[in-house]
């Protein structure tokens, strides 16, 4: 199947953001819009990430109700997830999927129990991660503090033993810069893994795009920034890749 | 009238807003009295299939599926889909039989270490006969299990698509009965037009 290019949009209650390394956000207008906008070019699939720093879960299912109904495409919700009854009012309002963070260091044995309602295939497993000096580190998003206490490569083949659909992982490091995607990372990594794997952070253009998916046996590349801002002066414009610039993908 | 089955877990409003854009009227129930009356009936997916068969139990809407199946259109969604046939493997509960297959893990392909296959993103489907209309467009998959027939099973019409090089059963048809193993309802434009289609 062809590489799954996808939205990653942010989210705090129905305004979406863009940020650079997960902090400094620009506001870029209203949610629902801009799942009508993604409506139009018929995209592959919305991630919609919560961001807000409210921990109160209450009002985030009504939101994703909203959207499900609007959307066209597969949507996969995350971000503040920190137990059970969060993930079933998620699915009970209109995710397709459902994507774990925090969850997974906090609580593994949820993952397969999930699994075991709503199916395998609708949990994906996000890890966050940080480049310092060509090492990799796990990073805890919401406390904002690397982990050390894992190393990379072991945390994922254990991570493998439960029952999970997909795997995402995320760089701060390149998130909003248009660094290009992490080759290196997946040639570190990700090479041996035979499981959909999702790439986000730092994609440049549709040329890297292009050439990532060319060369990396990817099930998606998920993006932010490029098809949020414009031009030099990055001026805020939603969109994403249009019929004649598939067509050379 | 048209129902969507709630079956208390899965993904109904994605359903819900694909139909009413195209200005379909429906009802999300468990009701038997108004499922009874209906005249088509959609099973929703995103659900481990066993867990809809138990659900199903608890709500006593497993017998009364089975007593209106023959005079009602019952079209059902990925694991929706998957609970028509005899048996799952995934959580192990038996289906409601209304087709001769089981429900398999995906068969690996080279790249994927065995029963550890999934399938997930976009993909065609082809009618197995030529005498099938042709369906155009991409859809939505996204699944670990498919459907394998038996082969005494022979009445129905049969689209399929591929996972790396294996050929499996995309959509069916079997008198009144839909089966999709894809989301029509997160398919963009193709996935409504089959929905219109399916629905008039």
């Amino acid at each position: 199947m062809k590489t799954r290019i996808i939205v990653k949009i942010l989210f705090d209650n129905f305004k979406t953001y863009q940020g650079v390394q997960y902090e400094n956000y620009t506001y870029l207008g209203d949610l629902l819009n801009h799942i009508s906008i993604l409506n139009d070019y018929e995209v592959d699939e919305i991630i919609c990430m919560n961001i807000s720093k409210n921990p109160s879960f209450y009002t985030v299912p009504k939101i994703i109700k909203k959207i499900s109904l609007e959307c066209n495409a597969p949507l996969s919700v995350g971000g503040n997830i920190n137990n059970l009854s969060n993930v079933k009012a998620l699915f009970k309002n209109g995710a397709d999927k459902i994507i774990l963070n925090n969850l997974v260091y906090k609580r593994p044995d949820l993952i397969n129990k999930i699994s075991g309602i709503y199916g395998a295939q609708s949990v994906v497993v996000n890890l966050d991660y940080v480049e310092t000096n060509n090492n990799y580190y796990l990073y805890n998003n919401s406390k904002k503090v690397i982990r050390k206490e894992f190393e990379v490569g072991s945390f994922i083949q254990n991570l493998l033993k439960l029952n999970f659909g997909e795997l995402m992982f995320s760089s701060v490091t390149r998130d909003g810069t248009y660094l290009g995607l992490d080759y290196k990372f997946f040639n570190k990594f990700l090479k041996n893994i035979h499981k959909p794997l999702i790439l986000a952070g730092g994609t440049k253009s549709l040329k890297d795009i292009n050439n990532i998916q060319k060369k990396l046996k990817l099930s998606g590349i998920a993006v932010g920034s490029l098809f949020c801002f414009y031009g030099k002066k990055q001026g805020i414009l939603r969109t994403y890749i249009n019929n004649e610039e598939r067509k050379k993908i | 009238m048209i129902c969507i089955l709630k079956i208390g877990i899965g993904n109904i409003n994605s359903l819900a807003g694909r139909l009413k854009k195209i200005n379909i009227n429906f009802k999300i129930t468990d009701n038997s009295k108004i499922l009874i009356k209906s005249k088509i009936i959609i099973i929703p997916g995103v659900a481990n299939s066993s867990a809809i068969i138990k659900q199903l139990k608890k709500k006593k809407l497993f017998i009364l599926l089975n007593k209106i199946k023959s005079k009602t259109k019952i079209i059902g969604l990925c694991a929706g889909m998957q609970i028509f046939a005899n048996s799952l493997e995934e959580g192990g509960e038996k289906g409601l039989g209304w087709i001769k297959a089981d429900v398999l893990k995906l068969k690996s392909g080279k790249n994927e270490s065995n029963g550890k296959a999934h399938n997930v993103g976009w993909g065609k489907i082809f009618p197995y006969k030529k005498k099938y209309p042709k369906i155009r467009g991409q859809f939505y998959f996204n699944h670990s299990y498919s459907l394998k027939l038996r082969s005494s099973e022979k009445n129905l019409k049969i689209y399929y698509s591929m996972h790396e090089k294996t050929k499996f059963v995309a959509m069916f048809v079997k008198k009144n009965l839909y089966g999709i193993q894809f989301h029509p309802e997160r398919s963009n434009k193709s996935g409504i037009n089959l929905l219109k289609q399916i629905l008039n």
